[in-house]
């Protein structure tokens, strides 16, 4: 275990990750003892297998979607006292070593640390992935107004200040862009940090589908409408 | 003739239908009731929706009704869907409650009698 602060929690959203999740959690735990693991509804072991690991888990009775996960792990880590949030995906895409990385950037007066695949490693990523996240953040920048390298990096790190302004209204993956629109509408002080993305079968099958990213867009167009 | 007291009928329903929800949604009341008495206008008098028709380059009145019907079933169909995503977001702050609250159980010491 490395020095980071007790009061820092890693909240990771989880459908059916039963497969890969006791090995996530023991290898985040390394790094970071508090751990919240929000099951979204999963129809597998997925629960059991975090509790066994270690991980604190809050259950949703149905399936919600990945923005309402990490916004229930987000207010769970918050009421349990937690000085640092750190998000992380379940599938084990993501190097539990760089959550020191992101914490110790937001040292030097920054709210919010967003990690980049871009700025920093990808392993076996497929072309059309890296065509799509590229797309994402022209869509990103022309919605915000924040001209960030990686859209939809499930790895960031946040102060308590900054998550106690975060309000995902976006339950499903478009939360992605929420978060850059709230930290942009707040006045967040941001920073990229470079990551490292390992693409595995397994993450590649789990991930979300290219054309999801179009009901992404709808879901934007038509929250835009509701505010 | 037969047709029109059925026409007739339905739109007096729907009359009478929007005037009871009033109060929980005054301007789709207004908006239906509006919609439904013009209805029963062009149902007693066709020829005058075809004057009508004609007068913004339409050429018989039953386009004009179709145009119109598709054109408002399409906000009425907007209307609902963000209605639904509306109190879809009340159901997701709702489950998202439910979890925390229970989880809150689960972590609190068990009471000593």
């Amino acid at each position: 275990m490395n020095d980071m602060p007790d009061s820092v929690f890693v909240v990771i959203p989880a459908l059916n990750e039963a497969e890969v999740v006791g090995d996530v959690i023991e290898q985040v735990r390394r790094e970071c003892p508090n751990v919240v693991l929000v099951n979204d509804g999963s129809t597998d072991d997925t629960a059991a297998r975090a509790r066994l690991a270690g991980a604190q888990v809050v259950s949703h009775a149905i399936n919600l979607g990945q923005g309402a996960a990490l916004q229930t792990g987000i207010t769970y880590a918050l009421r349990l006292g937690a000085s640092h949030i750190v998000t992380f995906d379940a599938d084990g895409q993501h190097d539990p070593r760089q959550i020191a990385t992101l914490i110790q950037s937001l040292g030097p007066g920054f709210d919010v640390a967003l990690g980049s695949r871009f700025k920093g490693t990808t392993i076996d990523m497929p072309l059309k992935r890296r065509i799509v996240l590229r797309t994402a953040c022209w869509v990103n920048y022309a919605l915000t107004g924040l001209q960030l390298s990686d859209a939809h990096n499930g790895l960031r790190a946040f102060t308590r200040s900054a998550a106690q302004r975060l309000s995902l209204r976006q339950a499903g993956m478009a939360h992605a862009t929420e978060i850059v629109a709230q930290v942009a509408r707040h006045r967040l002080k941001y920073v990229e940090v470079p990551v490292t993305i390992r693409y595995t079968a397994y993450s590649l099958a789990k991930g979300q589908k290219l054309s999801n990213s179009v009901n992404i867009l709808i879901d934007l167009l038509l929250k835009g409408l509701l505010r | 003739m037969i047709f029109q007291f059925i026409a007739s009928g339905v739109l007096l329903c729907v009359v009478l239908y929007a005037y009871t929800q009033g109060r929980m949604a005054p301007k789709v009341t207004a908006f239906a009731i509006a919609i439904a008495l013009v209805g029963e206008y062009f149902v007693l008098f066709p020829d005058h929706a075809m004057n009508v028709a004609n007068s913004v380059g339409i050429g018989r009145g039953v386009d004009l009704i179709f145009y119109v019907w598709i054109l408002f079933s399409l906000v009425a169909l907007l209307n609902l869907h963000l209605k639904l995503r509306v109190a879809n977001e009340r159901f997701v702050s709702l489950i998202r409650e439910l979890a925390l609250q229970r989880s809150e159980v689960a972590d609190s010491p068990p009471h000593r009698q």
